[in-house]
């Protein structure tokens, strides 16, 4: 446990240590939403608004986890490999994700209403609509830590993350999709939270496979 | 080179549906396939899973081919 | 001898499916109308039929009304050889405004047609008008003859189901042992397991990328359209997209005991999240396949006995074929490892 806590910080010190990284990543999103704003301008079709946020929520997922691995040392990798369990490792790396990553939706849900409008979402659908981020983001975490610890692994490095992750996001990207549509059409909550029952059993599914599957990866 | 396969398949399988709907505007098609009960349907599943199989026996001729012209060397 | 028998009897069963499946003729069926919209009063039409026997006198044809109303026809002339003349004479009032047509003789049974015409002079229940006028006690007999059910709109294309269907099982039993070989390989680490995973996942991709093709033909003939948006539909093609990353993931990697592991460990937690895809897939969306989403199964009386006796050994024979095909690539693998590595596997 103790272990677990210090490599989280760990992960955090890492990433505010290279500020470019974070700030590319933050960048990558803003500037997606500005290209969609300027040319859309406003969305009024919730349909619409719902997709596209999605899709940028996908490809920030991808550009941030992505990186997740290729950013680390190999004397570092050495060293840690000497000292901590991979199961900790891989831990600490899926709740570092998640955090960032609903850290991340939730800003592109904020940065995304303020330039399109909110979609007809409205104040009083917006509580279950940021349940929705975040177990969305928490998802893409659960799904692409996995991936891109694999794609670091290949000679193409990170940039295999979106080849081989894509069909595997369908899933998640079906469930989600189809949670926040039907909060856009205003159904009750008691009627849609199946959905997000699924989402979360989806979650814990992926982190069990995250943890028995990643030792296999790490020791080369 | 080695990676270019699978590429090049994928394109062309994403590509074939919108090929073909460009060519399906013909009545021709329709009316060729759905004569005697639409049994050329039938029959073109079948060639195209008689064709599918050859052209995979065809690829490992070819592996075998290689392979026994590299252990004569 | 030993290691032949099953590769005969793939042959045997492949040989007889294909026999079976094309010498079976067709049950009897009504294909179409000349007319889909009708009028009060007297109405000829031109119904036509497909391998129904119209010659025989005892051909009875009826209006199916609604489940307990019919309306009896007069049969005017057999105009060709599956063209049928009727007339019959509709009052003002009707029941229902979507009339079935039923046909029935003792050697062929009933022939249904459902939704055959709209009746848009309907004004509202019927008043003293005898709509069940006929022996209705004969509706619903059933076909004598050996054949394949007849269905609107599939009709010989039923056939399919013995070569397109078995595409997917031969499929899902390939990746099935691509996924058992992958996880026996990161338990012992035998490059024997990567190779039966890897040749595995070639073939089951080969009976894939058939299985897509074959589907949309047969969907461009039937539903309409080359690709529809259908989970089964989805399903296959995300499975076909994780085994060419598979492939891809695998071409990416130079040294092979790595290349192994990763793409073992890449192909359970793939196999997983397709498990969950295709178990998921169906409750979202209706599905244009038999048996979802409201349409008639293949296994309550579309699958009936003939059918059976062609589809299981169909679907045996056809995953023989694609194991024998699987060991063939194994092989090759097996013998390149060794000579171009000097590896004994």
């Amino acid at each position: 446990m103790k272990a677990l806590m210090y490599l989280i910080k760990h992960e955090f010190r890492m990433e505010f240590r290279q500020k470019y990284a974070i700030a590319s990543i933050l960048l990558f999103t803003v500037s997606t939403i500005y290209v969609v704003y300027q040319a859309m301008k406003k969305i009024d079709d919730s349909n619409v608004w719902n997709a596209i946020l999605w899709i940028i929520l996908l490809f920030s997922a991808f550009n941030a986890i992505g990186k997740s691995f290729s950013t680390e040392q190999r004397s570092l990798r050495m060293y840690l490999y000497t000292t901590v369990k991979p199961q900790q490792f891989v831990l600490a790396k899926l709740i570092y994700n998640s955090l960032f990553m609903v850290v991340l939706g939730l800003l592109a849900l904020g940065v995304f209403s303020l330039f399109l409008g909110d979609g007809g979402l409205g104040p009083l659908k917006l509580g279950t609509y940021i349940l929705g981020v975040v177990m969305g983001s928490v998802g893409f975490a659960c799904l692409l830590t996995l991936i891109a610890g694999i794609a670091a692994q290949t000679d193409s490095g990170s940039g295999m993350t979106a080849v081989l992750g894509l069909p595997i996001t369908i899933p998640l990207i079906l469930i989600i999709m189809r949670f926040t549509t039907q909060i856009m059409k205003g159904i009750p909550f008691e009627d849609n939270v199946q959905n997000i029952l699924y989402l979360g059993v989806l979650n814990v599914g992926l982190i069990g496979l995250t943890y028995l599957l990643f030792p296999y990866l790490w020791r080369d | 080179m080695k990676t270019f396969k699978p590429f090049a398949l994928l394109i062309l399988c994403v590509a074939l549906p919108f090929l073909a709907s460009a060519q399906a505007a013909d009545s021709v098609l329709e009316e060729t396939f759905f004569s005697s009960g639409k049994m050329p349907v039938v029959l073109s599943v079948v060639v195209i899973i008689l064709v599918g199989l050859l052209a995979y026996v065809a690829v490992l001729n070819k592996k075998v081919n290689k392979l026994e012209n590299d252990i004569k060397k | 001898m030993r290691h032949l028998w099953w590769k005969v009897l793939c042959g045997l069963l492949l040989a007889y499916v294909t026999v079976f499946s094309f010498i079976v003729p067709l049950g009897p069926g009504v294909i179409g109308v000349d007319q889909t919209s009708l009028s009060s009063g007297e109405n000829t039409v031109i119904i036509q039929s497909y391998n129904a026997h119209l010659e025989e006198s005892d051909l009875q044809v009826f209006l199916g009304i609604n489940d307990s109303t019919y309306l009896c026809t007069e049969v005017l002339e057999q105009v060709d050889n599956d063209k049928l003349k009727v007339r019959f004479t509709l009052p003002q009032d009707a029941p229902n405004t979507s009339f079935n047509i039923l046909m029935n003789n003792a050697k062929d049974g009933t022939m249904f047609f459902p939704n055959a015409f709209r009746y848009a002079d309907a004004a509202g229940t019927s008043g003293d008008f005898e709509w069940s006028s006929c022996p209705v006690s004969v509706v619903n007999q059933e076909n004598t003859g050996f054949s394949i059910p007849f269905q609107p709109i599939i009709y010989e294309t039923i056939r399919n189901l013995m070569f397109h269907v078995p595409m997917w099982f031969t499929m899902f039993f390939l990746m099935g042992i691509a996924l058992v070989s992958s996880l026996r390989y990161l338990s012992n680490s035998k490059t024997e397991h990567d190779l039966r995973a890897l040749a595995a996942v070639q073939v089951g991709l080969v009976f894939c990328v058939l299985g897509l093709i074959t589907g949309s033909v047969w969907a461009r003939f039937t539903w309409g359209a080359w690709w529809v948006n259908d989970p089964q539909l989805n399903g296959a093609l995300v499975t076909f997209l994780i085994y060419v990353a598979y492939i891809i993931l695998r071409n990416s990697i130079e040294d092979d005991q790595k290349r192994a592991k990763i793409a073992a460990v890449f192909n359970i937690f793939a196999f997983v999240i397709l498990f969950v895809l295709l178990m998921v897939l169906p409750r979202f969306s209706e599905s244009l396949h038999p048996g979802k989403g409201g349409n008639p199964a293949f296994n309550k009386y579309d699958l009936d006995n003939t059918l059976r006796m062609v589809f299981y050994p169909a679907v045996i024979g056809w995953i023989l074929l694609g194991y024998w095909i699987y060991q063939l690539r194994l092989r090759l693998h097996r013998i390149e490892k060794k000579f171009y590595y000097n590896e004994n596997v």
